[in-house]
């Protein structure tokens, strides 16, 4: 009983990131109808930012990092959005196109990535030791405060898109862009938004798991792939989908790899995204329309 | 306070207004007339920045408006409503009401504007935590309408209300329009019946392969 409680909670904790990852990936497909396949590099970007600047030069501390890198990261976005997305919206092929430039992007974050800090992984020390114990069931502090930290950040997203004027208008270039045009609502400028989100979400994500899953070049693809599967499972563009995915899945991940092996992790979501898919074409909370 | 002067719009390669000029004044109610894909929409698109324009000119309160995008021209004044409506499907009422305030200039008026769209449709007010998504069409249409209201326009273009709703309802509508061009608003409107228009206009254009036309409001009948 304790060991499937202590199965439970590991697989709880590591929903929330997972979910971080998730919804930023959701947030700009949302909004965009684009499909970023650069998201897990971005991840691996912000890993690698802030190990540079704890462990690698300028040893700071990590909570000044995370305030340093957070801009970085929204411009990144902007950036993106700006210099690669926007000149090819509107074209005839744009789903295929920005897909090809995206995916593109990726490699040239991994490369880059490759050529700075050279091919090995890193890690940067947890931000806090030791663990809890209540009841028999141990979890370290550390996992404890990444599941806060993710569940923070996650809330503030979904506050953000209910109870603002900017979050309104971000939902509202996604369900309908001419009405969101008419009401003169920027639409470029909700995009660049979106994409600031998403970077800042991914590359945070990156940072909290880069004491548990180390960073490397091409470590941003098993994110990716885990939030795209949580994205669909959820439904395409829907952040509440991608929530409750995200829960869905690390709890599965937790089971299959206690009980069968960690390398049946992934078939096992690809399993359960087939089934729901076959129930569910548009995914728990899709809505897509067009 | 809308001048429209010989412009020319394209449908990918097909050409649907043909140096289409029009003209409305302060605090009129103008109606363009015609069947089904004669570039009724377009023309209104056109106009509000919707669609872009390949040749002429566009002034509104006397500056030049040709090649403004939608949000440039919502924040002047000219405001457009939708004949597919365009509401946010997965938001409320309310919510759809507040986005038509967005802009900041519309914002400042939010208050006084949301009462006024609840005092005009009453089934608004009750219905304000209602998902877009779950209403009927004529209630859909309010919303459109009221949506356009909550920008604060100086001149609301409507394009074809009557579309997808019942006579009655339409026959509402159209009251509803005339009582806000009574009260000061100009309104361009965009019909394929004009009969239901009668009385309520001061002046209509008829719009027949994109060529646009004014016409006599006594010949209207003729026109159709």
């Amino acid at each position: 009983m304790t060991q499937i409680l202590e199965i439970l909670i590991s697989g709880i904790t590591q929903g929330a990131v997972y979910c971080v990852v998730a919804v930023g990936l959701s947030l700009v497909y949302g909004a965009s109808r684009i499909l970023n396949f650069a998201h897990g590099s971005l991840y691996s970007l912000g890993g690698f930012l802030a190990w540079y600047l704890v462990a690698g030069g300028p040893g700071l501390p990590l909570w000044l990092v995370v305030l340093l890198v957070l801009p970085v990261l929204a411009l990144t976005g902007i950036g993106i959005e700006r210099a690669i997305i926007r000149p090819l919206r509107g074209s005839d092929n744009w789903k295929i196109n920005t897909i090809m430039v995206t995916l593109g992007l990726a490699f040239i974050i991994e490369n880059g990535l490759q050529l700075v800090f050279g091919p090995g992984t890193r890690t940067i020390a947890p931000f806090v030791e030791g663990s809890l114990s209540v009841g028999g069931i141990t979890i370290t502090w550390y996992k404890l405060s990444i599941f806060v930290i993710s569940l923070a950040l996650v809330g503030a997203l979904e506050f953000f898109l209910s109870s603002t004027r900017y979050g309104q208008a971000v939902r509202a270039v996604s369900q309908d862009m001419q009405g969101a045009n008419q009401v003169g609502i920027n639409v470029n400028q909700i995009f660049g938004l979106t994409f600031a989100l998403s970077v800042v979400l991914t590359g945070i994500a990156g940072i909290l798991l880069a004491p548990v899953f180390l960073v490397s070049p091409l470590g941003g693809w098993v994110p990716f792939l885990k939030a795209f599967v949580i994205v669909v499972l959820g439904g395409l563009g829907s952040t509440k989908g991608a929530f409750v995915a995200a829960f869905i899945l690390a709890v599965l991940e937790a089971f299959v790899i206690f009980y069968i092996g960690p390398s049946w992790a992934m078939p096992a979501w690809l399993l359960m995204l087939i089934i729901v898919l076959m129930i569910r074409p548009k995914g728990l909370f899709g809505v897509w329309e067009n | 306070m809308l001048e429209v002067d010989g412009i020319n719009a394209f449908y990918s390669d097909f050409h649907v207004l043909h140096d289409a000029s029009l003209k409305v004044n302060k605090g009129e109610l103008v109606a363009v007339a015609g069947a089904n894909g004669h570039g009724k929409s377009t023309l209104l698109k056109a106009i509000c920045g919707l669609t872009p324009i390949k040749s002429g000119g566009i002034r509104f309160n006397g500056s030049d408006i040709a090649g403004l995008k939608a949000p440039q021209l919502v924040g002047q004044g000219l405001v457009y409503v939708a004949e597919d409506r365009r509401l946010f499907p997965d938001m409320t009422v309310l919510e759809n009401l507040q986005l038509g305030a967005y802009l900041p200039a519309a914002r400042a008026a939010e208050k006084h504007n949301l009462d006024r769209v609840f005092s005009l449709y009453p089934r608004l007010a009750e219905r304000r935590n209602q998902l877009c998504r779950s209403l009927s069409g004529g209630e859909a249409q309010m919303v459109a309408l009221g949506r356009g209201l909550m920008s604060d326009p100086t001149l609301l273009a409507i394009d074809e209300p009557s579309l997808g709703l019942a006579p009655n309802l339409t026959k509402t509508m159209l009251q509803t329009v005339s009582q806000l061009n009574k009260d000061g608003l100009t309104v361009l409107i965009v019909e394929q019946s004009l009969a239901l228009l009668k009385g309520m206009i001061d002046r209509v254009y008829s719009i027949e392969e994109g060529v646009l036309r004014e016409t006599d409001t006594d010949n209207m009948q003729e026109v159709l």
